[in-house]
């Protein structure tokens, strides 16, 4: 009430100003009176009297104003004074007023945008419940040199976690796996997991429709059931509420619908795990695993991966030691080669946002500089201003006005700029993330949901704010520094004061060198991009692979290699196909399967492991993998079996010797006393080929051997097989051929991953050209800025130095003589910022040598190169400026001021 | 006034609600009675005493009436009002305490 009464009586105060300040006058004017009456009564004369009453009040006109801020109006008042003043002198000032506003809005936009995406990756909250509780839990095995995370635990080891553990709430095994899915009359290739009952409690997350899994689904024979995602719900059955008790066909059999999951749940994701299936995106649907018992007690391991809820009052320190005790306990029941597996528990978050952290703050950093940049900037142009407002301050200042009622309005003039440039940014924000999000590198978690939310913009209203008092306060400050005296004994002239040069000239030079690091960074980038794209992959872009997996009627290794065989033939047969073969892993995919090696004649290590793929004999061809020496594998591989490696094995192991001829084993049974078990054949090396980078392009290629796809009656992983196919067609035609040829075999079998191997490199290294655009893209912009900053305090100072560059051209200097004066000026800013700058970026590009590739942090051709190229670029905004102060009339000049 | 009869800070509030609290009063007689009642000693300045005013009407705790003065003249006369009332209770309270405290100290030292 109170709060209401004073708004009402202040709202009154402001409208009735006039009345109430005469009022005010009134009554002041009777206190007088009334004093000079009783001053009167005391025996004085009516002049003293009145004297002695108005000395006795002391200042009137003071008097009055304190009433009238004690009315608690005068800010309202002034703050809408400053506004319409504001608007009116911006308004008059239309081409500095566009320009900062531009500069801080491209500065607010690109901040925006890119807190935007670190907003949705790295502060959103994860939709699982308390997610900082989810851990993974993997049994690495630090005898084999694999990254931990392969290595998710065994089905016996889950089990005995589970039932031996106390840290966790609820824990979770699933495994990935890609299905076959009847839609109409075609059939398309979808992720699914196959999930136990706990996968979705542990997770938190209830299905929309339906329910999830119970013991009735767990059990073998009632697991004909499947959860399906929003996404498949809305594009199959049109988001149908009576969808559950439907089915759906995966690899030809027949799955009730029995629930249907919230939107935006597609757990696992691609990015949740780091070597999960690289086919899988966003899972679709969720089978019961439905673990017979001789499957539950199995130790071998599997891709199984577990996630698991601590408890509340648990740490994962805790769970780790918990978990280490544990596996001690399990390991000696491991059987098979390797003893020794530990227990490792990871934080779900620290998994996924791990890898992708330094990024966010490499862009957050970047793009910070361009903000600062921009302020620097808008304060050049405000201080520039500043000082063509000497004369108006300083009148103000003399008719009364306080400093800080002068900041106070130059201030509200920087916020002005500050909210419009705000808006403006807003716009930009919009279209630099719409940008960012086409160049979504597709390994950044949760980027896809990157929007303008409302945290968004909180934070653009903040950081407005705070960059329109970083670049306004020091502008504000000196410009109302005013020596009145000073001012005065100038006549009110239009003044030069000395000290703000050095603030303009320090801020340019800030700018210069903020800008040399980011273009040193960007150059780096660039450099490591370019390294990256010429590196030798081993095999051609313009193969068109696919991958194909057949249903289970393919039971036996016969029928696999009838059907593939018959398939590649057909293949062949195709106009225009050159080549054709089948590899169990493409390169870029990120899976490979790893053999024990034992090389004969070479000082072998226990537990030794190579990578293997298995490939039919054309498969070299198709990818255009060159023989470099001996001869590749025969179609008809009946004899002793033969292998292929590659040239880094040929190093590593042959090193010194015939590699076309030695002998290798792979099935090779090797216990510590090296005895060699009589029942596992050697293989003879046929030929070595050339490394292929299969993990991916920035990693050497490690040793490797090629065997020949059906051999020994082995089934193929999931019966699945990926197809190479080199032809002189465009890749559309060959697809379309193959995938006709394939149908022509079994309509039920489905092609996926349909791509060149040109698209699997443009996918591999999406991140590094999303890092390396957004560098380039950010240097550019502030590298424009900091050369509008430049150009514009060139400018300005020709401007205030007419008069002065007038009397020199009177005096006999020349027009070269002048531009050599401008240049000087803006030469010894860029030298000094240069400096800094390659300072700056000597100790800030050492933080980026993770992001680098083959180019040292602190690379001499970008050292060289930046300085060059940026000393052009300013060049040129330093010219403009000379040639108009060389154009300078010396009459005209004389005359300014 | 002289430099040791300066008000303390915020003092003037208080008196001036006090004052008023017996009758309403315009602005001079306000002064005038703040004057006579501390037996001289306390001279309030005009242009310290408008401003307060103003400000104690603007926090509601006094209300302004134009009135007719004693030499019959058009004069601003300040009321207490309920909330005013109230505030001058804990200002009261508040006062004494402090002067209690301060008391305090200077006999125990």
């Amino acid at each position: 009430m109170r709060l209401f009464q004073s708004l009402l009586r202040r709202r009154r105060s402001l409208l009735e100003k006039d009345t109430s300040n005469i009022e005010l006058n009134e009554e002041l004017q009777f206190h007088l009176e009334r004093q000079t009456e009783e001053n009167i009564a005391s025996g004085m004369s009516p002049e003293q009297a009145r004297a002695a009453a108005k000395a006795s009040f002391g200042n009137i006109a003071q008097a009055t104003e304190e009433c009238y801020e004690a009315r608690g109006v005068a800010w309202i008042d002034d703050l809408a004074q400053d506004i319409r003043y504001g608007l009116r002198t911006l308004l008059k000032h239309r081409s500095f007023t566009f320009v900062t506003v531009l500069t801080l809005a491209l500065g607010i936009g690109a901040c925006t945008a890119i807190f935007s995406l670190v907003n949705a990756v790295l502060i959103r909250s994860l939709p699982y419940g308390d997610s900082g509780r989810l851990v993974y839990l993997f049994t690495p095995n630090p005898h084999i040199d694999l990254p931990a995370e392969v290595f998710g635990p065994s089905n016996a080891d889950f089990f005995d976690l589970k039932s031996q553990s106390r840290s966790f709430d609820a824990m979770t095994l699933f495994d990935q796996k890609t299905y076959n899915l009847a839609v109409d009359d075609r059939v398309e290739r979808i992720g699914a997991a196959k999930v136990d009952a706990d996968f979705f409690s542990t997770l938190q997350v209830a299905p929309q429709l339906g329910h999830g899994f119970g013991a009735k689904e767990e059990q073998p024979g009632g697991d004909h059931v499947v959860v399906i995602s929003d996404a498949l719900w809305r594009s199959m059955f049109n988001g149908n509420p009576g969808i559950l008790g439907h089915t759906l066909r995966l690899d030809g059999s027949s799955y009730q619908i029995i629930g249907v999951m919230p939107k935006d749940f597609g757990f696992p994701h691609k990015t949740d795990l780091q070597y999960g299936n690289g086919h899988i995106g966003t899972t679709q649907a969720w089978v019961p695993s439905a673990l017979t018992l001789q499957q539950k007690m199995n130790r071998d391991n599997s891709s199984g991966n577990v996630i698991a809820r601590l408890k509340s009052d648990i740490t994962p320190e805790d769970a780790q030691t918990e978990m280490t005790a544990i596996m001690a306990r399990l390991s000696p029941l491991h059987q098979g080669l390797f003893t020794g597996w530990t227990g490792l528990v990871v934080p779900f978050r620290d998994s996924i946002l791990g890898p992708v952290r330094p990024l966010m703050w490499l862009l957050l950093g970047a793009v910070g500089f361009v903000l600062l940049i921009a302020c620097g900037n808008a304060a050049n142009l405000l201080l520039a201003r500043a000082a063509n407002r000497t004369h108006e301050l300083g009148v103000r200042a003399t008719l009364g006005a306080r400093r800080g009622r002068l900041l106070r309005q130059m201030l509200t003039e920087s916020l002005m700029l500050g909210t419009a440039a705000g808006f403006v940014g807003i716009g930009l924000a919009y279209l630099f993330l719409h940008a960012l999000l086409k160049l979504n590198p597709g390994n950044i978690p949760h980027m896809g949901h990157a929007a303008l939310d409302l945290h968004v913009m909180v934070f653009l209203v903040l950081i407005t704010l705070l960059t329109s008092v970083l670049f306004g306060v020091m502008p504000s400050l000196a410009a109302t520094r005013i020596n009145l005296a000073e001012f005065l004994n100038s006549g009110g002239m239009r003044g030069v004061v000395g000290d703000r040069r050095r603030i303009r000239d320090g801020l340019a030079i800030a700018q210069i060198a903020l800008v040399v690091v980011l273009l040193t960074g960007a150059g780096l980038f660039l450099r490591s991009y370019r390294n990256v794209l010429s590196v030798p992959t081993g095999f051609s872009s313009s193969t068109v692979t696919m991958n194909l997996a057949l249903g289970t009627q393919y039971n036996t290794p016969q029928k696999e290699k009838a059907f593939f065989n018959e398939l590649l033939n057909r293949i062949k047969l195709i106009h225009g196909v050159e080549a054709a073969g089948l590899v169990n892993y493409l390169p870029l995919t990120n899976s490979e399967s790893l053999t024990t090696l034992w090389v004969e004649g070479y000082p072998n290590k226990k537990n030794q492991l190579v990578e293997g793929r298995r490939v039919t004999p054309d498969y070299l061809s198709a990818m255009q993998t060159p023989l470099l020496e001996g001869q590749a594998f025969h179609d008809e591989a009946g004899g002793p079996p033969e292998v292929l490696v590659n040239q880094a094995f040929a190093k590593t192991y042959l090193a010194g010797r015939e590699a076309v001829g030695s002998h290798l084993s792979t099935t090779h049974n090797n216990d510590s006393t090296g005895s060699i078990n009589t029942n596992s054949p050697w293989s003879t090396v046929i030929g070595v080929v050339e490394d292929v980078r299969n993990e991916s392009l920035e990693t050497a290629a490690v040793p490797q051997i090629y065997v020949p796809f059906f051999s020994a009656g082995q089934m193929s992983a999931d019966r699945s097989a990926y197809i190479a196919v080199r032809s002189s067609l465009p890749s559309g035609a060959v697809v379309s051929e193959v995938r006709t040829t394939v149908r022509s075999l079994d309509p039920n079998l489905a092609i996926s991953d349909i791509r060149t191997m040109g698209d699997s490199v443009t996918a591999a290294i999406a991140s590094r050209r999303f890092q390396t655009i957004l560098l380039v893209l950010f240097s550019a912009i502030a590298l424009f800025l900091s050369l509008v900053g430049v150009y514009g305090l060139l400018a300005y100072s020709v401007r205030q130095r007419t008069g002065e560059i007038g009397l020199r051209m009177a005096l006999g200097s020349s027009k070269s003589g002048v531009v050599r004066l401008v240049l000087r000026q803006g030469l010894g800013l860029l030298g000094i910022g240069l400096l800094l700058g390659l300072a700056g970026a000597f100790a800030f590009t050492r933080l980026l040598a993770g992001f680098l590739y083959d180019v040292a942090a602190l690379d001499p051709v970008t050292f060289a190169l930046v300085p060059v190229l940026f000393f052009i670029a300013t060049l040129a905004a330093c010219l403009v400026p000379s040639w108009r102060a060389a154009a300078v009339d010396p009459m005209t000049a004389l005359r300014h001021d | 006034m002289t430099k040791s009869a300066e008000l303390l800070h915020g003092t003037l509030d208080l008196l001036i609600l006090k004052v008023l609290c017996l009758e309403p009063m315009h602005g001079w007689a306000v002064a005038q009675r703040i004057h006579q009642l501390s037996k001289e000693v306390l001279r309030v300045n005009q242009s310290a005493l408008y401003p307060a005013l103003h400000r104690l009407e603007h926090q509601a705790w006094i209300a302004a009436e134009w009135g007719e003065s004693e030499n019959n003249r058009r004069a601003k006369y300040y009321s207490l009002t309920k909330a005013g009332r109230a505030r001058l209770e804990a200002e009261e309270q508040s006062w004494d305490r402090l002067s209690t405290a301060v008391k305090g100290v200077l006999k125990a030292v």
